[in-house]
């Protein structure tokens, strides 16, 4: 039985290098994995903080959340010659295609190019003529 | 002395499988709270309240003869009426809260329920402007799926605003 103690005791030791590596990698995975998901949550969020930017930029509002027509026809005009333009805004911009639709029951605005999840944000438009009008601000991106 | 390497190979062993037990509880405990306060609290409940913070900005901002309902609501409060007259400068106007509310609210949550009213925190009583359903306290009362937002109005009174989104 003594002849066997020395490997025995080698086998153990590489056995807890071994347990010890699978615990550091698992703890790696799980990181990363963290991370991974982290980064799903966030398509949401990006929609946000861009929804509440457009909602208080100045080439399309007076004030925050208050749409002016005039500046939205203008930035329309800008975005037909800028088509190349990710978010088709003239004061915003962005690295990530996002599609922005600015809409009324009469009218309706798209800016940007982009399909995927939607966020929607309430907002007043400011006609030309003084009255406003409810809108929907709609955000939709997709992020991998 | 061999017997004694041979034990300390082992305790060293169990000890490893131990400490990484602990790790992974640990680590498994850190990645659900850090996911917890990424998704519920910030995303859910922070960012997605949003939306009913930028309904009542925009809301406070719509206009009927040259009134805004944010200026209307303060004649509300001092006339204690949901039609207060106000002057606007040509003419007094008898200024609806509802009506105004029911254009701004009924296209933007069409297809969600929504409450509005004015909050008394002296008296702790409220009066409701208006609302998608009957008996708003009833439908508001689950929490899930709800979303609020309030504005002061003078030391007193808040305006403030629950909306519940369609599934």
């Amino acid at each position: 039985m003594k002849g066997y103690e020395e490997p025995t005791t080698t086998f153990i030791e590489i056995l807890t290098i071994i347990i010890f590596t699978l615990f550091v990698l698992g703890s790696l995975l799980m990181v990363t994995k963290f991370r991974t998901d982290a980064r799903l949550a966030t398509t949401k969020r990006i929609m946000i903080d861009f929804g509440e930017n457009v909602l208080s930029a100045n080439c399309l509002t007076n004030e925050k959340n208050v749409l002016n027509e005039t500046k939205i026809r203008s930035e329309f005009e800008y975005y037909k010659s800028n088509k190349d333009d990710k978010d088709g805004f003239s004061c915003l911009e962005t690295s990530i295609p996002i599609k922005t639709i600015i809409q009324t029951e009469e009218t309706k605005w798209e800016f940007g190019d982009a399909i995927g999840k939607i966020f929607i944000f309430p907002a007043v438009l400011l006609k030309d003529n003084g009255s406003t009008v409810p809108a929907i601000v709609t955000i939709m991106t997709e992020v991998d | 002395m061999k017997g004694f390497t041979l034990t300390l190979s082992v305790i060293s062993l169990i000890a490893t499988i131990l400490i990484g037990i602990f790790i992974s509880f640990v680590l498994g405990i850190m990645y659900s709270f850090h996911l917890y306060i990424t998704k519920t609290l910030i995303i859910e409940k922070i960012y997605s309240s949003s939306n009913a913070q930028d309904a009542l900005l925009s809301l406070l901002e719509m206009k009927k003869e040259g009134i805004s309902f944010k200026q209307a609501l303060i004649y509300s409060v001092y006339e204690n009426t949901l039609e207060p007259k106000i002057y606007n400068g040509e003419k007094e106007v008898v200024y609806n809260l509802k009506d105004v509310a029911k254009e701004f609210l009924d296209y933007v949550y069409r297809y969600d329920d929504y409450w509005l009213f004015l909050y008394n925190t002296s008296t702790q009583k409220y009066e409701t402007i208006l609302a998608s359903k009957n008996n708003p306290e009833k439908l508001f009362s689950d929490p899930k799926g709800n979303s609020r937002a309030q504005v002061p109005l003078s030391k007193d009174y808040y305006l403030v605003i629950y909306i519940k989104t369609a599934d």
